[in-house]
């Protein structure tokens, strides 16, 4: 038999190495793969988010109205009947220069509000703020197209 | 299918046509799962590690540059991912009994077995391989994966790669040599 060099040697047996069987998973492997991707997938597509009950928005909200509930409270003490609150010199300040931004309309309805006593304020606020948090408690999941990552 | 074709299908798949990727799922699933099983020594691990190898590949497919063939670039992913399992299982696979080394280059000559038996000599030598010079021998001489390829693959440096090749090469040979000699006995 003539000697062989290596390259021969390297390409009779990539020849009889291709003509062999190896080792094959079962005949429903290809199909699981596909069916793990797509299910894969489509968990990715409609992927939920979980987001805190209580919001930014909230905290924001509620720190707004601790805030103006301490402003009543200091300044409020010293409202007697007859004497001015707080609120009212506030108010009146702010139809001052409300006015010249908003017209009559504005001005008058803040002196309108100006009447309005301390605590009855402070409860229409708070059932205002409430209010508004309340339409972002229900948020609790959002719903978010994920792109394929690696 | 060619390289060109390979790079169409990834672009398909990268543009959401996740059904082309099975394409490349039925042309490589033999590979794949002869590397896991080799490693694993267990059918069912080794379907479970090819499936995963699969899926993470689809998964970092955008990461895919083209700098090597795409083949390449998965039996790297399933290499990784049947040592990890190995590793995770900490049970090592067990490697099949070692055969001396030949003695020369020279004697490693493949021609020289009956024809109708040498098929069948390689298949069974093969099964006795030691799993890392299994994989070299499949990537090298099966699938065409050449030197540097296979580094990547293995993350073996390349006089490394060349050395346990020419190893797996004459543990091959000597397998079949033995086989043979078997088979002269058994018929006498």
């Amino acid at each position: 038999m003539a000697i062989m060099n290596q390259e021969e040697q390297h390409n009779e047996l990539r020849k009889m190495i291709r003509e062999i069987r190896i080792e094959s998973p079962g005949p429903a492997f290809s199909h699981q793969v596909m069916e793990a991707l797509l299910a894969e997938e489509k968990r990715e597509k409609t992927a939920f988010v979980t987001e805190p009950i209580l919001g930014k928005n909230f905290w924001i909200l509620t720190l707004l109205f601790i805030l103006l509930l301490m402003i009543f409270l200091i300044f409020g003490r010293t409202w007697s009947p007859g004497s001015e609150s707080a609120i009212t010199m506030m108010l009146r300040w702010i139809t001052r220069y409300g006015s010249l931004f908003f017209g009559d309309f504005w001005s008058l309805f803040l002196q309108k509000a100006g009447n309005i006593p301390v605590i009855s304020a402070a409860i229409f606020l708070a059932v205002t703020i409430l209010t508004l948090a309340d339409r972002f408690l229900p948020e609790k999941k959002k719903e978010v197209t994920k792109m394929i990552s690696e | 299918m060619t390289t060109t074709e390979e790079l169409q299908i990834i672009e398909q798949v990268r543009q959401g046509d996740t059904n082309a990727f099975g394409s490349l799922v039925v042309k490589y699933q033999d590979v794949v799962f002869s590397m896991a099983l080799k490693i694993l020594r267990n059918r069912e691990d080794a379907e479970e590690i090819a499936q995963e190898a699969f899926i993470k590949a689809f998964r970092s497919l955008h990461g895919f540059r083209g700098d090597s063939k795409f083949s390449t670039w998965l039996y790297t992913i399933t290499y990784n991912t049947c040592i990890t399992h190995t590793r995770k299982k900490k049970n090592p696979a067990s490697r099949t009994e070692e055969i001396p080394d030949a003695d020369d280059e020279a004697g490693v000559v493949f021609g020289e077995f009956p024809e109708e038996l040498r098929l069948l000599q390689l298949e069974a030598a093969m099964k006795q391989l030691p799993e890392e010079e299994y994989m070299l021998i499949l990537l090298y001489y099966y699938d065409d994966q050449d030197i540097r390829e296979i580094c990547r693959i293995t993350g073996f440096t390349e006089s490394n790669v060349k050395v346990k090749l020419y190893r797996a090469r004459k543990k091959l040979h000597d397998l079949m040599c033995k086989s043979m000699k078997n088979e002269t006995i058994w018929q006498s």
